[in-house]
Parts: structure tokens; sequence; C-alpha cells
């Protein structure tokens, strides 16, 4: 499993599009996040709020991280996709015809990535938005690092489950654009339904967790049973 | 060694490869030949355990491909052109390779100077030519030192140089007691390359014989005079041969080319050329699979 893994990984970030979608996650999420507090900041400022108003920061990083997702999930599917628009998926599986194990070391290197990326990023636009609500803000009871460490954790948590989701999605659907539509629909897109059905798609376990909520089991559930599957179709299929 | 035991390929309604059994022996190159469709690849994919036979076996030294440990030691193969992504230099595909084999990384340089990339490991691949992908390819078969050596139409854009390279190589791996196996369309090439033969035809075994058998033994001697041929075509028909005479000479099947000279000799008959047939693997090859063509253009649709 380490040698595939230090495969996996040596290889996914000697091209350039893990970077830069990389990148994006990172600028997204804080940016999205601040536009968010700014649109609370204004709507006090022209009455259409409350002058009193109070808003914790997680409210707006919650639609702030399920942008990221969509973004996240470019990076995520990208070894996998990729493998299969070039034709490298059959030299891999002659390299290690253990398929279960190639696509283990790939989520591996997009969920550690994930992971990192959502608590950095989760991290700065909770900070982040807190300087924009200025007083607005709702009151952090143990110090505004920890609330936006615990933010950014959330996040990690999050982005990584989705990584596991989405490149088990990828080697299932093989090509990169039915990919992004299927992770975002999951991920993002399913917050649109209606709440009893919503709350057991990713995308409702995400909003609610990122907001506070209890742990993700919903999120953990399609995760698991995401890369399962996956796993159990790649064995099976001719590559 | 390569081992195929009735192995059989369904893709849906079509048979790829129908109750296959060869054994592809160490030490000597072998020729995978056939028509398009005649199930070459799909007989390559079983053995690399890319795709699952649909009855029967395929094993490299008697285990199957997808039960061996670090599988690039043992088989090397090339069988997608420009399988690599083209944003990623040539040293990190094959480290990449190496890597889940645990092949030490000094390889990675050496295969590359061995296939003459060095010059260009660090850059973009999808810069490369035509035969700098092959040879890409090739360096990505040779990555293991495998014994078991299995290439796809391997000489497709390779220059000269690099033709006469890649036949010493093949050589060099079969005398070194490896097992060698190549396809090709390029019957010419297979001739000078391979030791031994197997033909296919829509997916079943049609021969299985050393090159020599397949060129040489019933090669049809033309003897080309400008002397008028008839006293030599008399004289075969008289020890039971049936010689075609042509306007320059004539043609003349199962006899001994030195028997023909001798003959033509005591007539007094000029002989200008003598020798078999150059185009008698492609006879002989069209021969085998002529029942076996699955995509044969009629003629009623070829291009004035």
């Amino acid at each position: 499993m380490m040698a595939a893994v230090r495969a996996e990984w040596g290889r996914t970030w000697s091209v350039r599009a893990p970077w830069v979608t990389l990148a994006a996650v990172l600028v997204t999420v804080p940016l999205m996040a601040t536009v968010l507090a700014n649109d609370v900041v204004h709507a006090v400022s022209t009455g259409e709020l409350p002058p009193g108003t109070s808003t914790a920061p997680a409210v707006a990083l919650g639609p702030a991280v399920q942008l990221g997702l969509v973004v996240l999930a470019a990076l995520a599917m990208h070894p996998v996709t990729t493998e299969y628009a070039t034709g490298t998926a059959r030299l891999t599986f002659q390299a290690e015809p253990r398929r279960w194990l190639v696509l283990a070391a790939k989520t591996t290197v997009v969920t550690v990535t994930a992971l990192l990326a959502g608590v950095a990023t989760g991290t700065a636009a909770t900070f982040a938005v807190r300087a924009f609500l200025g007083v607005h803000a709702a009151p952090a009871p143990d110090g505004a690092l920890a609330e936006a460490l615990r933010a950014g954790l959330r996040t990690g948590v999050v982005l990584a489950l989705a990584a596991i989701l989405t490149a088990g999605i990828a080697a299932v659907v093989r090509h990169a654009v039915g990919t992004l539509a299927l992770a975002a629909a999951l991920l993002a897109g399913a917050l649109l339904l209606p709440d009893p059905v919503s709350r057991w798609t990713p995308a409702g376990a995400v909003a609610s967790f990122v907001e506070g909520g209890g742990a993700p089991w919903a999120l953990v559930a399609w995760a698991v049973v995401g890369f399962a599957a996956a796993a159990g179709v790649l064995e099976r299929r001719d590559a | 060694m390569i081992t195929f035991a009735h192995a059989t390929k369904r893709y849906g309604p079509t048979t790829a490869l129908d109750d296959l059994t060869v054994t592809v022996r160490p030490g000597s190159v072998t020729g995978l030949l056939g028509p398009n469709g005649a199930g070459k690849s799909t007989a390559l994919r079983l053995a690399l355990g890319l795709d699952r036979a649909t009855a029967g076996d395929v094993t490299v030294h008697g285990i199957p491909y997808r039960a061996l440990r670090h599988p690039l030691r043992t088989v090397g193969a090339h069988v997608d052109a420009r399988a690599f992504h083209p944003g990623r230099s040539a040293r990190a595909h094959l480290t990449a390779l190496a890597r889940y084999n645990r092949i030490p990384a000094r390889r990675v340089d050496d295969v590359l100077g061995l296939v003459g990339l060095s010059d260009v490991a660090g850059k973009r691949a999808g810069g490369f030519s035509l035969g700098m992908a092959q040879r890409l390819g090739l360096a990505g078969a040779l990555l293991g030192d495998p014994e078991v050596v299995l290439l796809d139409e391997p000489v497709n854009g390779l220059d000269t140089d690099g033709v006469l390279w890649l036949r010493g190589l093949l050589r060099d791996l079969a005398d070194q007691g490896r097992t060698v196996l190549l396809s090709s369309h390029l019957l010419s090439e297979l001739e000078v390359t391979a030791d031994h033969v197997v033909v296919l035809g829509r997916g079943r075994l049609l021969a299985d014989l050393p090159i020599a058998d397949l060129v040489g033994r019933d090669a049809p001697v033309v003897v080309r005079t400008p002397d008028a041929p008839a006293p030599l075509a008399d004289a075969l028909v008289e020890i039971g041969h049936h010689p075609q005479v042509d306007g320059h000479g004539l043609t003349v099947d199962g006899v001994d080319v030195t028997l023909v000279g001798d003959l033509a000799h005591a007539l007094g008959l000029r002989v200008h050329h003598l020798a078999p047939a150059p185009v008698t693997l492609e006879a002989r090859y069209l021969d085998l699979v002529a029942d076996d063509v699955q995509y044969r253009a009629r003629p009623e649709e070829r291009i004035a």
C-alpha cells in the first residue's frame, strides 16, 4: 500500500491540473464566505436586517464550503479520470493488478490533500468572516482562534469525505464531465431537495456539520459505500 | 513462458478469441500475426490480466497475471501507443510505475538511456513524436528487467535506426532466454525479427510454427531467363513438377532451388535470377487467413 501511495502521490503532483484546482479550493472558500459576510453587513446598513444582528461565522462558512466542494471534486476526480482519458489506466493495472489498491492509493492522495486544504481554508475563511462581520459577529465563547480551528477541522473532515466519494464516482463513471456533474449534484445540488430527503444526501450532511451539527454519518456512509462499490466495479470490469 | 489454455473471450455477441491454446516459449521471438479483428490485442490483454477470459486460462510461468507480485518485474508490456499523460514528463511517468513495483529509481534513468530518451526525460511527453512515444512505451516495458516481454505493433512510428535498434534488442532479449511476443501486421518485419509465428484469424489459432516453415519449405522457385524457358519447363514436368511459364521465365512449386539451377545449367539456359519467391510469407499468410478475414474490402467498393 505504501508503494502505491508513493507512486500516486508523485504522479498526481507531476502535472499542473491538481495544483490549479487545489489553489482554486483554497481561494474559493474564504472568498465566498467573506462575500456572504459582506452581504450581512450590507443588509444591516440598508435596514434589511436589524442593527443588533449577530451572525455566527459558521453560517457564512456553510454555503462557501458547499461551493468549495464542487471545486474540490475536480481535484479529487483528476487522478482517476485522467488515467482513463490518457489510457494509462491499463498501464497502472499492469503494475498493480489489485485494482482496489490502486483506487485506495489515489483516494488516499486526494483525501489527505482535501483534509489539509479543508483545515487551512476553513480556518482562514472563519477568521476572514469574523473580521468582515465586525460587531455583527456572534461572540466566540472560547476565543476566535479556537472557533476558527474548530471550523477548519469540520471543513477538513467534509472535504476529505467528499474526496473519497468523488474518487469512487470517478472510478465508476471514468469520464471527467460525468463525474463532475454527479459529484456536484450530490455534494451541493441535493441541498435543494426537501429537508427530510436532503439530510440523507452528502450535501445535507455537509451543510449541517459545517454549521456545527453532529457527526456527518450520512456523508461517511456515502463515502464508504461509494468507495466499496467503485472497488468492486474495478475488480470485475475489463480495463 | 506464456500459456493460453482454451482461452476464450466474448464481448457481448462478439467472440474476440475462440478457444486459443498455444504456448509462447522462452528463448525465442514469437510473432503474433493476423488481420484486424483476429484477436491479437485481445490475446495480449488476457495475458496481462486487463480483461478476464470468458473461458479458459492464460498464465505467465504458470501463474495468472493478476496473481503476480510486482508483475512489471516478470512481464513488461507495451500495448497502447501514447499511453501517458501529455503534461507529465517521461521520467515522472516511469517513476510512478517503478514505485508501484518497488523498482529502484535509478532503473528509470537506465531505461530512458537504453531507449535513447535521456535528453528529453524531463520534458512534457505530450510533445513527443510517435517514434519517441514508442520508445517511452518500450522503456516502460523494460522497466522491471522482465523475463517476458509483450509488444503490440512496436515498430509503428519508429525510424530506420529505431527499427534496427529494436530488432537487435528483441534478439538480445530472446538470446538471454527471455520470452518475447510481439504482434505485428508487418509480415516483412516479423520475417526478420521473429523465430516463431502464431497466426490468428477471427479469434482462432490458424498456425503455430517456426517462421522458417512458413517462409522457406514450400516456397515456389522463380527462374528468370532471357532464353526460351520451354526446355527447362519440359525437364521439370518430366520429373513430376508443374511449372508455370511466363514471359520472363517460369515459377515452380515444391522443388529444391539447387535442382532447378542444375537443370538450367545442364540445358544451357542463361539464368539471370534464381530464387525462392520473396513474397512467400505474405502469400502463405494470405492462404491461411483467406477464409478468416473479418473486415474485407469488397472489390466493388474499392476506389479506382
